[in-house]
């Protein structure tokens, strides 16, 4: 520098200064001109143009990561809002930030499968119509559904926390405590119980228990379903009380006939069948095996069918009593009809029955003397 | 080396080692029809033989929930003895290990930077 003022080198380095100092303020578009020497103060403007534009670039490059970033924060606002239809865009550069973008799309795919699966279970889970009871593995309530409120008539807020107990018996809970420390050995327990609802009301229940293992198979909580079987139950009484019915009637039923029936032995060899009032064909059928299983039982020589006391009788009743003798006949005993009254006698008449096939008296005592006189006598 | 088949997101072969590779190309976005592609390619190279599988992808640029799903689902599973993962950028250094956090997928497989790393843990594999 001369003493008559800035010489041209002077300027020139002072160009350079302000030049740094320009840079140094952050104005990076700022570049220093050249005077074509190729002296040093040219590779210096050199240098710093250099550097402006390396600056420039780093700049350009932070300021789109700061968009990028900024467009990156937008997409994680939506993921928190539960919109997962945005999807980060990739510069192409596949630098950091779009491995950044791409996780964050893949994390939210995946966000919204599984959100989507939970809403699915979670909706079924509501729509079922038997009560669904999440326990803790000490038997409180976690959690439990709509049709659990409905059934119990507890709120969802009420139950929570609770014990079990509260809706099922003392004993289930016990039964339900032991599949947790079952080791795995026993995959569900069902059991039939008494539930109770919140005004103290029971309700039979069939529970199905399962437990709820985590990935590593360690018991994370108990599932219980109830069914309510109370419609099922009072099927199964009344179907008790149907049968008990139908046992009482059939045994009044073989009671009375026994009794409407009697086979009264007078000897080993001779009985009497007694046919008291009205005699229908049902009834006659009756008298008829009873009075062959009689003497096919006990040998029986002389059977003696006593019709004193029959009130009413009609052609099947005629024809009746002469099956009931050909039968006896052909177990190589005797027939004898006592106690014909008029009734019986015009029947037998009407329907052209030869009395000379039957053995006939006009009372039981004349029946008996004839069988006794024919030898039926052992006893 | 034996055939080398085509996909739109890859090139598969047969190695001389018995290894199948499967490289995926500069920018590939892997879908679901892609993934199915890529296993029925390497069921062509393979020879019919559930072989282990070097997978490339250094290149990748995006794969999609259907892709990683196919790949860890039992497709995959019943025509590949094992894969050695290629990962070097930071997008497939990320899908690599998304894949086996997320995915679970039900082979040996594991990620590697180094390719000859890679094929001296596969040969291991087929032993």
């Amino acid at each position: 520098m001369s003493a008559a003022g800035p010489s041209r080198g002077d300027s020139r380095l002072a160009a350079v200064c302000a030049l740094a100092a320009e840079l140094a303020a952050g104005r990076l578009d700022t570049r220093g001109a050249l005077s074509g020497t190729g002296d040093e103060i040219d590779k210096l403007t050199l240098d710093l143009n250099s550097i402006a534009e390396a600056l420039s670039a780093k700049a350009r490059m932070l300021e789109s990561y700061e968009a990028r970033l900024s467009e990156y924060l937008d997409g994680l606002g939506a993921i928190a809002a539960l919109d997962f239809s945005k999807k980060l865009p990739s510069s192409g550069a596949g630098d950091t930030l779009d491995a950044l973008a791409m996780g964050l799309n893949m994390l939210t795919e995946e966000l919204h499968a599984s959100m989507v699966s939970k809403s699915y279970v979670e909706d079924i889970i509501e729509s079922l119509a038997d009560p669904l009871l999440v326990l803790e593995l000490d038997g409180s309530i976690r959690d439990v559904n709509g049709a659990t409120s409905e059934l119990f008539r507890y709120k969802k807020s009420e139950l929570a926390g609770q014990s079990v107990t509260l809706l099922l018996a003392e004993e289930s809970l016990r039964q339900i405590l032991e599949l947790p420390s079952s080791l795995g050995a026993v995959k569900n327990k069902y059991q039939e119980t008494m539930g109770r609802t919140k005004d103290g009301q029971p309700i039979p229940l069939a529970v199905a228990v399962s437990l709820l293992r985590n990935a590593s198979g360690h018991p994370q909580a108990i599932i219980c379903v109830a069914h309510d079987i109370t419609e099922r139950k009072r099927a199964e009484e009344a179907r008790q009380e149907a049968l008990l019915q139908q046992e009482t009637i059939r045994a009044q039923t073989e009671l009375l006939r026994r009794l409407s029936t009697p086979l009264i032995p007078v000897s080993d060899r001779i009985v009497v069948m007694p046919l008291i009032g009205a005699v229908n064909p049902q009834r006659m059928q009756q008298a008829i095996d009873m009075l062959l299983a009689g003497i096919a039982a006990r040998r029986v020589e002389v059977a003696i069918i006593d019709i004193t006391g029959v009130s009413e009788a009609d052609a099947q009743v005629a024809n009746g009593l002469i099956d009931a003798a050909r039968a006896v006949r052909l177990l190589g005993a005797q027939a004898v009809f006592t106690g014909i009254h008029p009734e019986v006698a015009r029947l037998f008449v009407q329907m052209n029955i030869h009395l000379d096939d039957l053995i006939t008296y006009g009372t039981l005592q004349a029946g008996i003397e004839h069988a006794m006189r024919r030898g039926g006598t052992r006893r | 080396m034996g055939e080398r088949v085509r996909t739109r997101t890859a090139t598969h072969f047969l190695g001389e080692d018995g290894i199948v590779r499967t490289i995926l190309e500069e920018g590939a976005e892997e879908t679901l029809a892609d993934a199915k592609a890529t296993i029925e390619a390497i069921l062509q190279v393979s020879n019919g033989t559930k072989r282990p599988i070097l997978v490339d992808i250094r290149g990748v640029k995006s794969q999609d929930r259907g892709a990683r799903m196919y790949y860890s689902g039992p497709e995959a599973a019943a025509s590949i003895l094992g894969i050695a993962i290629l990962i070097g950028s930071p997008m497939s250094r990320l899908l690599g290990n998304f894949f086996f956090g997320f995915n679970k997928p039900r082979i040996a497989i594991k990620l590697f930077t180094s390719e000859a790393e890679a094929i001296k843990w596969l040969k291991e594999l087929a032993l």
